[in-house]
């Protein structure tokens, strides 16, 4: 309804503030999610948001910049892959491997799904993800599996959030991201009075630690691990301050002592 | 004996190290260094504003092989498109049960919201290639894979049955594109998301990339409101 109802909108919260000015911090917090989110949408405004423009123009600058200007690699790819990582990352569209890690066609497999989370071995539930891991590791003979998290990740503020006590309110969300239940039951205990936001943040890095160990119970990721033809490597993408963290599961038998 | 680090990199003794570790570091480094230069510091008002929320318009479902990444080939920038990636980029339907696949769709339509859903396909898919190629032996173990991509089974079956004269090349590339078709129906067994396309809120589309010739066809899924049935519609080829 334009300017009328804006302003009427702003005095009213001015208003309240007045009264209430321990409410600041949270209108603070909300207007700015506001805000970012206004920004990001009318970056695309949605009247004249065409999703078949959007990729026809994409495509056409990939084929004309990078496609044309590179034919040995294209001609190479086309006959197959031989990638030396596989990536496990989020379906956050902010996050994309490419971006972040500036992989080009041929260096990565990237499996992408909520919270970057690896289910533990099995030939039924979540085939998806083992059937990814084993054409990663034996059919394309893959070096490193790397896992990488990221901040503000929808999917651990909702493993954070849902209680998981089988009452789902979600047909498969809430399934899915029990899988890193774990992850949450660690940081609640380590730092039960530490801020949501904060708990968030160390659930996000915990959960690649939870997947990086149910890696291992895919037979043919514990093998090739001991015969230390593949590394798992965990990694975090800050996006909010712009860093990245890296770290790896290692795996060693120790000098034997005679005792 | 396992053992855990998750120590951050700045701690690792480097004499502990091996030479490939290092190298590994050293190669994510410059890789994340050139993000940062190139894209996130120039552009950084725009990823502080998505730092914040995200709102991607689409969603797009394509396949985990190293050469077709959704937002390489079809141009999309941080923000801008809801990624799932698995192995030949196959939607499941409602009734088999929960794959990683469909808690990313129920998320991204309920959630999140997008209003395009792209299942993106390609030629030369290691995936399509191992369903079409499995012969289905009793009393034979099947592998993760090949019981994974028996989820196509029914584009392989017509596949064959309108193309078994041709090469097993050339019957492979119809099958990554009846596989698409069977995905973007498949989204359509969600009631979310059947809702939300006989509504006009969500449209779908497929596309087909194909990585010998860089030839992008794509086409949409319409409704069809006297019927209550699906159509494709719109198939253009860009190449």
């Amino acid at each position: 309804m334009g300017n009328e109802s804006y302003e009427d909108a702003i005095e009213a919260l001015k208003k309240l503030l007045i009264e209430k000015d321990e409410l600041k911090d949270v209108a603070a917090a909300k207007v700015k999610k506001i805000t970012a989110e206004l920004q990001t949408a009318s970056s695309s405004d949605s009247k004249s948001f065409d999703p078949v423009e959007r990729i026809k123009e994409g495509f056409v600058t990939f084929k004309k910049e990078k496609y044309e200007t590179n034919p040995a690699l294209y001609g190479e790819l086309a006959k197959g892959q031989s990638p030396k990582y596989m990536v496990f990352a989020c379906s956050d569209s902010r996050v994309c491997p490419s971006h972040v890690l500036n992989f080009h066609p041929g260096d990565a497999f990237v499996v992408r799904n909520i919270a970057n989370m690896v289910p533990p071995f099995d030939k039924v539930k979540y085939a998806g993800v083992g059937a990814a891991i084993e054409y990663a590791v034996l059919h394309l003979k893959v070096e490193n599996i790397v896992v990488i998290g990221h901040s503000a990740c929808g999917g651990i503020k909702g493993l954070m959030s849902f209680p998981l006590d089988g009452n789902n309110s979600t047909d498969f969300i809430e399934d899915w991201v029990k899988i890193c239940l774990p992850a949450k039951s660690k940081v609640l205990a380590e730092s039960e009075s530490s801020a949501f936001e904060d708990q968030c943040g160390r659930c996000e890095r915990e959960a690649v630690n939870v997947s990086l160990a149910n890696l291992l119970t895919y037979p043919f990721v514990r093998e090739g691990v001991v015969k230390g033809t593949l590394a798992l490597k965990g990694g975090y993408y800050d996006f909010v301050n712009g860093a990245f963290e890296l770290w790896e599961l290692q795996f060693g038998i120790s000098p034997v002592h005679s005792i | 004996m396992v053992q855990e680090l998750g120590i951050r990199e700045e701690f690792m003794d480097p004499n502990r190290e091996t030479e490939t570790s290092y190298d590994f570091l050293d190669e994510m480094r410059h890789r994340f260094l050139k993000f940062k230069r190139q894209k996130y510091l120039p552009e950084i008002e725009k990823f502080q504003a998505l730092a914040i929320a995200q709102s991607p318009k689409v969603m797009v479902i394509g396949c985990a092989d190293s050469r077709v990444c959704p937002s390489y080939v079809l141009g999309f920038q941080p923000g801008e498109a809801f990624t799932i990636r698995n192995v030949a980029n196959l939607v499941t339907p409602v009734q088999n049960g929960p794959t990683e696949t469909n808690s990313a769709l129920e998320f991204a339509v309920t959630t999140l919201q997008v209003e395009n859903i792209i299942v993106m396909g390609h030629s030369n898919c290691g995936g399509i290639a191992a369903l079409m190629s499995h012969q289905n032996h009793q009393g034979q173990h099947s592998s993760l894979v090949e019981r994974w991509v028996m989820n196509g089974k029914a584009a392989k079956l017509r596949t064959q049955l309108a193309s078994s004269h041709l090469s097993f090349d050339e019957q492979c590339r119809n099958c990554e594109k009846e596989s698409i078709k069977d995905s973007v129906m498949n989204l359509i067994t969600y009631s979310w998301i059947r809702d939300r396309v006989k509504r006009g809120e969500v449209k779908i589309h497929g596309c087909y990339y194909n990585l010998s010739d860089c030839s992008l066809e794509k086409w949409r899924l319409s409704s069809d409101k006297t019927n209550y049935g699906f159509y494709i519609s719109d198939r253009e080829i860009w190449s």
